[in-house]
């Protein structure tokens, strides 16, 4: 079964029993909280980590954060918490 | 705050790692299901993170293989301060000496506070209370307050409520006394004028008015009289009561010289200190005579709770000043005199809001190059005063 169709038969799924597509189709969900603290779940790993960017990879894509004075407050196979001030959150 | 505890019990340690591709370095303990936290980049190389202690060995075999300096750079938590603590037996013993001391000494009463209880002779209280168990050194346990609040309650007539409540190593006895209600006087008498004025105004509430508008009084003339005729024609004699407004003139002055001696401030500071020991002062440190400098204090008492023990910090700072002459304009001078005769006035018990009119005279001061201000003011004012019939 190619991915892309099996990722079709998933998304089909999830809607039609109305489940979360978070835990069904593995979809990376970012939380802001104010421009103090963002959370990044369900992330595949970290691609790259300064004071001014940091940037996960996800299912979707590369989940990347700009601001200043960023810094991991957490950081777990599922989670990511980063606090700082954030300017830009972009989904690449 | 729940996590940080947790962490704090079970151990975490503080590494740094340094080399380079650390972000996948990180992704690798991540995957290796390790949970970290505070993770600060400090270089392009060199990052530090916290993760628990528990977690440590799993991450030998990750370094192993991978080009990464490791140093655990602090140890942090109760499983460390465990270690410390086993090779200090004695100052666990004394820590444990301390709590157990100051849990059994917070058994007792320490300090008796009363409030309230301004009639109420002080030793007879001092006596009624420490009969009843309350004293300083007693035990919480060795008195009743509800026993307490009733004997006093019974003991002293003047009281109409009483509430003895403990608060920590402090027992608090709150009183309060009957309010006696005031009765007016009924002997009978009659108002004079307390100064000379112009009668402005005068409302009789009880007995006969001697005066109306637009007369003039002196002081102690009688302005109503308590005398009043009753419904069979008779002559009586009561009790007046009733206004008289007067318009009244004050007068104060103000002065100010044209020149005047300024402290300004050189720059130059000193400081000393001094330990209060109950009535022992010891300063240290010399002091500076008020002539040549401006002193600001600053005190530190110790205090247990409301109680002030008898141990006191104190800094003082010396400022070193000279004196300069400076001149001061005419129109400051006179400011300055009219501010000073304006406190006189006030200072003098007159209403500044009831002024009518005032009237301000300048004058020359030619031997001490200066100005005098004489500032009269009208005001009305109630001049009644009763007094009682001889």
């Amino acid at each position: 079964m190619k991915p892309f169709f099996k990722q079709r038969v998933k998304k089909q799924f999830a809607k039609a029993l109305e489940l979360p597509p978070t835990v069904v189709l593995d979809c990376a969900s970012v939380n802001l909280i104010g421009r103090e603290e963002a959370r990044i779940q369900n992330h595949k790993g970290l691609l790259q980590y300064t004071d001014r960017c940091i940037k996960a990879r996800s299912f979707q894509g590369a989940i990347e954060l700009k601001g200043e004075n960023l810094e991991i407050t957490f950081f777990s196979a599922q989670e990511i918490h980063i606090f700082g001030r954030i300017n830009q959150v972009m989904l690449k | 705050m729940t996590k940080r505890l947790w962490n704090w019990m079970e151990g975490y340690l503080t590494i740094r790692l340094r080399g380079p591709g650390l972000e996948s370095f990180l992704n690798k303990m991540a995957a290796a299901d390790l949970t970290l936290w505070q993770l600060q980049r400090l270089t392009g190389d060199v990052i530090i993170l916290r993760l628990p202690l528990r977690q440590f060995r799993k991450i030998r075999p990750l370094v192993r293989g991978a080009n990464l300096e490791l140093n655990v750079f602090d140890r942090h938590g109760l499983p460390f301060l465990a270690r410390k603590f086993k090779s200090r037996w004695f100052l666990l013993l004394g820590l444990a000496f301390c709590i157990l001391t100051t849990l059994y000494l917070a058994n007792f009463i320490w300090f008796v506070e009363i409030w309230g209880a301004s009639s109420v002779p002080g030793p007879d209280l001092k006596v009624l209370i420490e009969k009843s168990g309350l004293k300083v050194g007693a035990r919480k346990s060795g008195f009743s307050p509800k026993q307490l609040e009733r004997a006093l309650l019974a003991n002293f007539e003047s009281l109409v409520w009483a509430e003895v409540s403990v608060k920590g190593v402090r027992a608090l006895v709150n009183l309060a006394e009957k309010a006696e209600p005031e009765f007016a006087s009924q002997s009978p008498g009659g108002i004079y004028a307390s100064q000379p004025g112009l009668v402005s105004e005068v409302l009789l509430l009880r007995g006969t008015a001697l005066v109306e508008k637009g007369d003039t009084v002196r002081r102690g003339d009688l302005l109503i009289s308590g005398a009043y005729y009753d419904s069979q024609g008779k002559k009586q004699m009561g009790r007046a009561d009733g206004i008289v407004k007067a318009r009244i003139w004050h007068q104060s002055f103000g002065e100010a010289a044209f020149q005047e001696w300024v402290a300004a401030k050189t720059g130059v500071r000193r400081r000393q200190y001094s330990l209060q020991l109950g009535f022992f002062l010891l300063p240290l440190g010399r002091s500076y005579p008020s002539r040549t400098h401006l002193k600001s204090e600053r005190e530190w008492c110790l205090s247990l709770g409301r109680a002030m023990l008898p141990l006191a910090w104190k800094k003082i700072e010396y400022a070193e000043v000279a004196y300069q002459l400076i001149s001061i304009s005419r129109e400051e001078a006179r400011q300055k005199a009219l501010e000073q005769a304006w406190k006189r006035l006030e200072d003098r018990g007159v209403e500044l809001g009831e002024i009518q009119e005032k009237r301000v005279e300048e004058y020359f001061i030619p031997d001490s190059e200066g100005l005098r201000i004489i500032l009269s003011v009208e005001v009305e004012e109630d001049i009644g005063e009763f007094r009682a019939d001889p």
